[in-house]
């Protein structure tokens, strides 16, 4: 992992973007209209972290992504192993993998309203999106595995199936890591867009887009949160790959 | 166990319909109890001839036998080149070892048989302390031994073949891992190949040399060495043992 910086710079960094901020708004060299200082905006995120249905928004971008992410983890992760395992299998599916993964994921969105109903489209989208980014991870993973303990068991006569359980399963976990932490980050993006596209009532995305017309420091506030938040998963899934990698259960080849 | 490798050969095409031939008419026999080296230049084909007695690689012409009366027949112990890699990250010192005994061979003993012959290799190699530590905190010299005891640890009559073993050994670690080689291959009647380039340790461990020649390699020579069965040092200095490391140099840069 690239260390983390922990000599205060990035607060630093912080500190005068949002002395900048504050004193372009406050000196009127930007339209406080579409860009309020940024203690208004503080003001209007504590506002928003004092009322209860602020967590619902959240806890609703958070559910929807949730869902997307584990369907997307149980549905491609096989897709990608049975792929990396078998030639055939890989032959009759990585064009159809490669096409919908390079297809943008917002584009599925109109198609997946159309198709299904409520809920079950939006998770279907962020489902699909996510899938296929496990499905390639998955697929280069099982098949990058190191040939000379490749060898250990070929000379001792164990199976293609043992030998995925006892070596493909556990080389391929680096990249599957790789894999979930796009893979969230993407059910993260098509969860917030979906709620605004969709015309949901709920969730972050449908707050941000309400608040945009007449409620600037909301929005702005709103944003502040989706970053962080953003911010966060990727920081779990980074400790889990340290925490893996010092076990000595992930390796780089 | 008896390897008899006779008239091996190995070539492939190059893509310019013409074939690179590695190996031409590679012929030796490694009897019960022996050790046998093989050294050869850089490029030489050592660690390819290891392969296909391994059954990793199929040979062009030639036959490969290896007998045995055990019921274990057929199965080989290989401590590759890039031994590290060769280990398992993700499972404990133990656990690599133990994985000798979960292919097909090992699955005909109890599992305090199992156990009975990890501590018996760990032992041997004097790493009973490194047991519980993953490879990834092991020195080189350590994941060697490691590797080295993973291949002895089975305790039937089976193939050894090793790809420079003692590389990242030196000192009392290189004499516990050929002692151990030796013993091993005596007591229980294994067949053991070595690839070596320090030709001093391979004369000291192995019964004759097997010298590969340069380009498309076959059997330059065929060097019997002084040892005695056991490993000892002042044969450096004898000069019969000069004789062999001289007729064995000889023959690498021809």
């Amino acid at each position: 992992m690239i260390p983390m910086r922990t000599n205060g710079m990035p607060i630093v960094v912080g500190l005068v973007i949002f002395l900048v901020w504050e004193i372009a708004a406050t000196n009127l060299w930007v339209d406080p209209t579409l860009l309020p200082p940024a203690s208004r905006v503080f003001s209007a995120l504590a506002s928003l972290l004092s009322e209860a249905s602020f967590y619902r928004h959240v806890e609703a971008t958070l559910w929807l992504m949730a869902k997307g992410f584990v369907l997307a983890f149980l549905t491609g992760v096989p897709i990608g192993v049975l792929m990396g395992v078998n030639r055939s299998a890989n032959a009759s599916m990585s064009f159809y993998v490669d096409f919908f993964r390079t297809l943008p994921a917002a584009a599925l969105i109109p198609m997946f309203m159309v198709l299904f109903e409520g809920d079950l489209a939006r998770v279907l989208v962020i489902a699909l999106s996510g899938s296929l980014i496990f499905a390639v991870a998955c697929r280069s993973g099982v098949q990058s595995f190191e040939p000379e303990r490749a060898q250990i068991l070929s000379v001792l006569g164990i199976s293609p199936i043992g030998r995925f359980f006892k070596l493909q399963m556990w080389e391929m976990l680096s990249e599957l890591l790789v894999g979930a932490r796009i893979a969230i980050s993407l059910s993260f993006i098509l969860a917030t867009v979906i709620e605004m596209l969709l015309g949901a009532h709920y969730g972050l995305g449908d707050l941000l887009l309400s608040s945009q017309p007449t409620d600037k420091p909301t929005m702005y506030a709103v944003i502040l949160v989706l970053g962080v938040i953003g911010f966060a998963l990727n920081a779990v899934l980074q400790i889990l790959d340290d925490a893996l990698r010092r076990m000595g259960l992930l390796h780089t080849h | 166990m008896t390897i008899e490798i006779d008239r091996i050969s190995l070539s492939y095409p190059d893509g310019l319909q013409r074939r690179v031939k590695v190996l031409r008419s590679v012929s030796f026999e490694v009897k019960p109890g022996e050790i046998v080296a093989i050294a050869g230049a850089n490029g030489s084909g050592k660690s390819t001839l290891l392969r296909i007695i391994a059954g990793l690689l199929q040979q062009s012409e030639g036959t490969i036998r290896i007998h045995s009366d055990n019921a274990h027949r057929g199965s080989v112990s290989l401590v590759p080149q890039r031994y590290r890699e060769s280990l398992f990250p993700w499972r404990t010192v133990w656990s690599n070892i133990h994985l000798m005994f979960e292919g097909v061979a090992g699955k005909q003993m109890s599992p305090a048989e199992v156990q009975r012959c990890i501590l018996e290799a760990l032992k041997t190699l004097e790493i009973v302390g490194l047991r519980s530590r993953r490879p990834i905190t092991l020195s080189g010299g350590q994941a060697q031994l490691v590797a080295i005891g993973r291949a002895i640890a089975p305790c039937w009559p089976n193939t050894l073949l090793f790809d420079e073993p003692f590389s990242a050994l030196d000192g009392a670690n290189l004499r516990r891992a050929a002692e151990a080689l030796i013993r091993v291959t005596q007591t229980r009647q294994t067949a053991t190949l070595v690839i070596t380039h320090d030709i001093d340790v391979g004369l000291l461990v192995a019964k004759r040399i097997v010298v590969l020649g340069h380009g498309t390699s076959s059997v330059k020579d065929i060097v019997e060495s002084p040892s005695t069965g056991q490993l000892d040092f002042t044969l450096l200095a004898n000069p019969g043992f000069v004789d062999c490391k001289t007729r064995v140099l000889k023959a690498l840069v021809q």
